[in-house]
């Protein structure tokens, strides 16, 4: 048997589910091993992340965001630019091609702003996979666009009713339909989230933002700060990965801030500020920081961003936290829209609401940097999909 | 088929001895459909000739991965109404409400377990009133730290085999399950099906060939005839969850009790 891989970060991680599903979470993770450094499977990864999603993305220096602040110097790694809009597409191309190999012919993935959703459709359109995604009523509600085009591509898209009926039960419903059609069945979770080795491979495939990002820059010089959205936290381990994956060795640089959604106000308890406010515990097989109560039971998350309002956390981030590698600070709904707006008027690119808040954090970042340090936001979507949402919100100001 | 009174030592770790006669594990969400019908249903399936050998206590849970819609709802009504492991742990330690009622095996997801505290709950829990736990979400990879504990406190950690489960490990699973082995019938969640399937036969029969200790079969069996069926597959007892809940979501508040000791009584 091929050797396996670490299945928890420090006390974080794990495989928490019922027993129907453990053999296959085995079969992938042999799979992920073997397949990983197969000259074959990378090369035809890495054409389709190069001809198809649009890789490497750009590193953008904003001039304008720059200028305005008057402090270090502000890039901004355009995965907004990606195929479908998102970095989610990184992930779905490396999972959707290990499906493959495994010989499933459907795929299962749950979605919050339907990012994860849209991009899972696409690539089983590609692939020629059939697709069936889970969302919760309440997303499907506001993020109706991404509905369509999931439709559009071919995908099925199944409202799910229960509990908060957004991303958390998206992800139940997910897993129990894995627990049922195991044997035919692949579920691409979209983010670091879920039971070994999920949180493991989908920090893998989004590695690739980080990797590229090292090279982006002129020999010698690296990034004093890199500042991420924190949702279940896929975008950020794909940006922070490669100055972390040996984290023993972290010394400190570049400084690494994950932003997490602090809602309407963390004092009243709407907001998914899981690992600034959360305890450890067991959500969707892994066992990491939530929004729970003193019985355990899971708490609803709140934010503006759909993609965001999640009550857990990855468990890497867990670990991270707790060894204070990463530095993790809340950004509410109400400084994420102006970000929003910010973005839009100084740089002429429409974030999207969970990017916004990494945008937004620089208010509080920007003062304390020097003139000669760079600051890297990771623009992990593109707005368009929140367009809805802002305008029903305050419309223009 | 006879329902008899199983010879076990509640509180013993791994001593369920095994009889001719089939069990029956009825299960219940603990406070459904309310708080004050706890006790009166357990009574109800622990009289004489309800022919229940332990019932499953399930403790409600927000993100209930392993259940279908029936218990889904039973949990969220539950919870509503107020239901936590520490009440269940209080209301069943008042000794004057002890009295006639048969073992109980805690079913319960392993969050409100770690929040309760996993020692604190295994000392607290009333023996020998309680016979063991069950931990849908605690697969024996991670099941194996805590085993200790159990013996310590004299409680069976009853495991969970799948239908998909190799042989390899499902050798272990019968090796460290504690009184007997859990068998899920399906690939799926909780929830009553209309045929069982005839991979079932196979699996008992795998499982039986490694071990002496009791198999009991749960999910998807909702009447007394299938019940009767997966017993002809060599099971030694089954479990019933979604049909009980389903027929007190469906009676009306003066017949509930009656039409579950009727329910119950089919399966003799």
């Amino acid at each position: 048997m091929a050797q396996k891989i670490k299945g928890y970060f420090g006390e974080y991680g794990g495989t928490f589910v019922p027993e129907t599903i453990i053999p296959a979470l085995e079969e992938l993770e042999i799979a992920f091993i073997k397949f990983k450094n197969d000259k074959n499977f990378k090369s035809e990864l890495d054409l389709l992340l190069k001809t198809y999603a649009g890789r490497p993305t750009p590193l953008y220096f904003a001039k304008r965001l720059t200028e305005h602040y008057k402090k270090a110097k502000i890039y901004l790694k355009r995965e907004d630019l990606c195929h479908t809009g998102a970095h989610k597409i990184n992930n779905c191309i490396g999972q959707a091609l290990l499906a493959k190999k495994l010989g499933k012919k459907r795929i299962i993935a749950e979605t919050g702003a339907g990012q994860h959703g849209v991009a899972t459709a696409t690539v089983c359109a590609l692939l020629n996979l059939k697709c069936e995604i889970y969302m919760g009523k309440k997303d499907i509600q506001r993020q109706e666009l991404n509905v369509f085009k999931m439709e559009l591509l071919g995908a099925k898209v199944i409202p799910v009713q229960s509990g908060s009926q957004t991303l958390k039960d998206a992800t139940s419903e997910a897993i129990r339909d894995w627990i049922t059609n195991i044997k035919d069945t692949h579920y691409i979770i979209g983010s670091t989230v879920g039971p070994h080795p999920y949180p493991t491979i989908v920090s893998y495939f989004q590695s690739v933002i980080g990797n590229e990002l090292k090279h982006q820059f002129p020999k010698g010089k690296t990034p004093d700060y890199i500042v991420a959205c924190v949702g279940g936290g896929s975008n950020s381990m794909g940006i922070f990965y490669p100055y972390i994956k040996n984290a023993e060795a972290y010394r400190g640089k570049p400084l690494l801030i994950g932003v997490e959604a602090g809602g309407i106000s963390i004092k009243n308890g709407k907001h998914a500020a899981t690992l600034t406010l959360g305890k450890p515990g067991i959500l969707h097989g892994s066992y990491s920081y939530l929004l729970q109560d003193e019985h355990g039971k899971i708490k609803e998350a709140h934010s503006i961003s759909a993609g965001l309002d999640y009550p857990g956390v990855g468990p890497q981030h867990a670990y991270l936290k707790d060894n204070k590698i990463v530095a993790y600070k809340t950004i509410s709904d109400k400084e994420a829209i102006s970000a929003f707006y910010q973005l839009s008027r100084l740089e002429g690119i429409i974030p999207a609401l969970e990017s916004s808040h990494a945008i937004a954090y620089l208010k509080y970042l920007m003062p304390r940097t020097k003139k000669d340090e760079l600051v890297i936001v990771n623009l992990s979507g593109r707005g368009d999909k929140d367009i809805n949402t802002i305008k029903n919100l305050n419309g223009l100001r | 088929m006879i329902y008899g009174v199983l010879r076990y030592a509640p509180t013993f770790y791994n001593d369920l001895e095994m009889k001719k006669q089939s069990l029956l594990i009825p299960y219940i969400t603990a406070g459904y459909p309310s708080k004050k019908l706890f006790i009166p249903i357990l009574k109800t399936l622990s009289l004489s000739d309800s022919k229940a050998n332990f019932i499953e206590v399930g403790v409600p849970h927000s993100d209930p991965l392993a259940d279908g819609p029936v218990i889904q709802e039973s949990s969220k009504i539950a919870l509503e109404n107020g239901v936590t492991l520490r009440w269940i742990v209080e209301t069943l330690c008042t000794t004057s409400l002890q009295r006639g009622i048969k073992p109980l095996i805690l079913f319960s997801y392993l969050n409100p377990i770690l929040k309760y505290g996993f020692e604190k709950l295994l000392k607290d829990l009333p023996k020998p009133l309680f016979y063991g736990l069950i931990i849908p979400d605690l697969p024996l990879e991670e099941a194996e730290k805590y085993l200790p504990l159990f013996k310590k406190h004299r409680l069976n950690l009853i495991l969970l085999a799948a239908p998909t489960t190799k042989k390899t490990k499902l050798k272990k699973i019968a090796k460290m399950s504690g009184g007997f082995i859990y068998l899920v019938a399906v690939t799926g969640v909780t929830g009553e099906r209309k045929k069982l399937s005839s991979d079932l036969k196979v699996k008992i029969k795998e499982i039986k060939s490694f071990t002496s200790k009791p198999v009991a079969v749960g999910f998807g069996i909702g009447n007394a005839k299938q019940a009767k069926e997966v017993i002809s597959f060599g099971a030694d007892g089954v479990v019933v969850g979604s049909a009980i809940i389903k027929l007190l979501k469906e009676s009306k508040n003066n017949h509930r009790l009656l039409k579950l000791k009727k329910f119950v009584k089919t399966f003799s």
